[in-house]
C-alpha cells in the first residue's frame, strides 16, 4: 500500500462553535459537515493532503432554521434539507427553495446536505444555492474577528471559490421575506431525470408582475457559467414587459446572450443549454403571470 | 503484495481514534481511523455484510443505513461523524421474533431479485413505514435507492403493501 505520512492528514472533530473558530484562526481547515461532496471526493482518492475540521457535531449551535420576527428565515449552517423541507411554513412561503431541495440527490443526501454546504462547495451546477441567490439570500460568516454578512451575489469570486476567508465559517444563511409572494417564484431543473441528477441547464427565478407588467425580475442561471450566476441583462430585459411577443422575445434571447456563454461538457452542449434556457425564461415569465 | 483498494487512500491516513454509537440496539466503542466509511466499518470490522456497496458515491443507495433515524448513504459517512449517534442497519430491522413488516412484504410480493440493492430498499422502505408515509411517495422516497433487476414494480408492489395500501 502506497505509504501516506500520518501528518500529511488530520481530522478534528469539533465539539463547540468556539472550539472550531480557534482551529480555524490557526490554520487553514477543509470544512466536513454533511460529506455528501467531501466523502464522493475522498472516496475517489482526492483530497490528500489535507486537514478536516468536522463541524458536524455543532448542531445546538450551528443546527435547525428560524424565523425572525420580519418574516425572514433563518437557515443554520447544518439545517440539512429533510430539515427544512418538514416545515409547513417554509412549504407555504418558499416554494421555490423547497423545488430545489427536493430535487438534491435523493432521500439519504437530503438527510445529510446542508444549505450551508451546498452554498460553500461553490458547484456552478448547485441545486439550493440558485434558489438562495434568486431569493436574494445573505451568507453569515463568523470567525474570532466577529461576524459579517456577504449577500450570496457577491459571495462567488470565480469557479468554486467563494468571499469566505480560511478563518471563517459560514454560521446561517438569511433569506428575506420574499417580495411578491409565492406566485412570482419559479424553480427548473432539467436534468437526465427527476432525482439523483446533476443539472445540465436550470433555472431559478422571481418576477414579479404588477398592474400587467413586470416590475422586478431576479433571474439566476445554474450550470451556465464557471458559478451561478444572476443575468442581470436579462433581468433589465424583463421590467417593463407587459406581453412577451416576438420582439420581446429576440431582447430576452440577445439580453441573454450578453450575460451568458455556456460551454460544452460531459453534461451537455453550449447549445442545447442556451437554447434551453431561453425557454425556461420565457416558461417563467408565462407561469408567473397573474391570471 | 498489497493492492491498494482505492476507497482506503484518506481513510487509512489519519490515526484511530475511540467513536462510539448505538448499533442496532447495542452500545459500540470502536478505534478507528476516524475517515473510513461507515460503510466499511460495518462489513469489515462489525461483521455485518448486510449493507451492501454499490456504486461508492451516493448514487444508488445499495448502503443505505438509518441515522438517527435517518436513512443515509453509509459510503459517504466517515465513521467519526457517528460518535455519539444511533445507527441501524438491515440486521437491526427485525426483532429475534419476527421480521419487520417491510421484510415480510419483500418476502410475500417478490421484491428481492438479485439482492443487492435489497438491504437498502428495505431499509428505506423501513423508514417510510416506521414514519407512517404515504404509498403515493414509495417513487420519491425510494428514488436514491437504484436496481437493476426487477424493473422496480415488484418493489414498489411491496412497499405499497407494507404500507397498508395499494400504489
Amino acid at each position: 500500500m502506497t505509504a501516506i505520512a500520518h501528518s500529511a492528514v488530520s481530522v478534528h472533530r469539533a465539539r463547540t462553535l468556539q472550539d472550531a473558530l480557534d482551529q480555524l484562526s490557526q490554520a487553514p481547515l477543509q470544512l466536513l459537515a454533511g460529506g455528501t461532496d467531501i466523502m464522493v471526493e475522498a472516496n475517489h482518492g482526492g483530497l490528500r493532503g489535507r486537514h478536516f475540521l468536522d463541524i458536524s457535531g455543532l448542531g445546538s449551535e450551528l443546527g435547525g432554521h428560524s424565523w425572525l420576527p420580519d418574516g425572514a428565515l433563518r437557515i443554520g449552517a447544518l439545517c440539512t434539507y429533510a430539515q427544512l423541507q418538514a416545515d409547513a411554513r417554509a412549504q407555504a412561503e418558499l416554494p421555490m427553495l423547497m423545488a430545489a431541495s427536493r430535487l438534491v440527490g435523493a432521500t439519504q443526501i437530503q438527510s445529510r446536505g446542508t444549505y450551508a454546504g451546498n452554498v460553500e462547495n461553490g458547484s456552478p451546477a448547485a441545486d439550493a444555492a440558485p434558489a438562495l441567490l434568486a431569493l436574494d439570500a445573505v451568507v453569515e460568516l463568523r470567525s474570532l474577528a466577529g461576524t459579517r454578512t456577504v449577500p450570496l451575489a457577491h459571495y462567488y469570486t470565480g469557479y468554486r471559490s467563494t468571499a469566505r476567508r480560511s478563518d471563517e465559517l459560514i454560521s446561517a444563511l438569511i433569506v428575506p421575506k420574499p417580495d411578491g409572494g409565492v406566485s412570482c417564484q419559479f424553480f427548473r431543473k432539467v436534468g437526465t431525470r427527476a432525482f439523483q441528477a446533476i443539472t445540465k441547464v436550470g433555472l431559478s427565478a422571481r418576477i414579479v408582475w404588477q398592474g400587467g407588467q413586470i416590475t422586478d425580475a431576479r433571474i439566476v442561471a445554474t450550470s451556465m457559467a464557471a458559478t451561478i450566476c444572476r443575468a442581470h441583462h436579462i433581468e433589465n430585459a424583463l421590467r417593463g414587459l407587459s406581453d412577451i411577443d416576438a420582439a420581446a422575445k429576440s431582447a430576452l434571447r440577445r439580453a441573454q446572450d450578453a450575460d451568458l456563454r455556456p460551454m460544452d461538457d460531459v453534461r451537455s452542449s453550449a447549445d442545447y443549454r442556451a437554447e434551453v434556457f431561453h425557454r425556461l425564461v420565457l416558461q417563467a415569465a408565462s407561469e408567473t403571470r397573474p391570471s | 503484495m498489497t493492492v491498494s483498494h482505492p476507497h482506503t487512500h484518506l481513510a487509512d491516513a489519519v490515526a484511530p481514534q475511540p467513536v462510539s454509537f448505538t448499533l442496532n440496539g447495542d452500545a459500540k466503542t470502536l478505534n478507528v481511523r476516524p475517515f473510513r466509511r461507515l460503510l466499511d466499518v460495518l462489513r469489515t470490522d462489525l461483521a455485518l455484510p448486510g449493507t451492501k456497496e454499490g456504486c461508492g458515491e451516493g448514487e444508488c443507495g445499495a448502503c443505505s443505513v438509518l441515522i438517527d433515524g435517518e436513512p443515509v448513504n453509509a459510503c459517504l459517512v466517515p465513521v467519526i461523524q457517528c460518535d455519539g449517534a444511533t445507527v441501524v442497519t438491515i440486521e437491526g430491522l427485525a426483532s429475534h421474533a419476527a421480521l419487520h413488516p417491510v421484510q415480510e412484504a419483500f418476502v410475500a410480493h417478490g421484491g428481492a431479485q438479485c439482492g443487492i440493492c435489497t438491504p437498502g430498499m428495505v431499509v428505506t422502505a423501513a423508514w417510510m413505514a416506521d414514519n407512517k408515509m404515504n404509498a403515493a411517495a414509495i417513487r420519491e422516497k425510494l428514488s436514491g435507492n437504484i436496481c437493476r433487476c426487477t424493473g422496480y414494480s415488484a418493489i414498489v408492489n411491496s412497499v405499497a403493501a407494507a404500507l397498508g395500501e395499494s400504489e
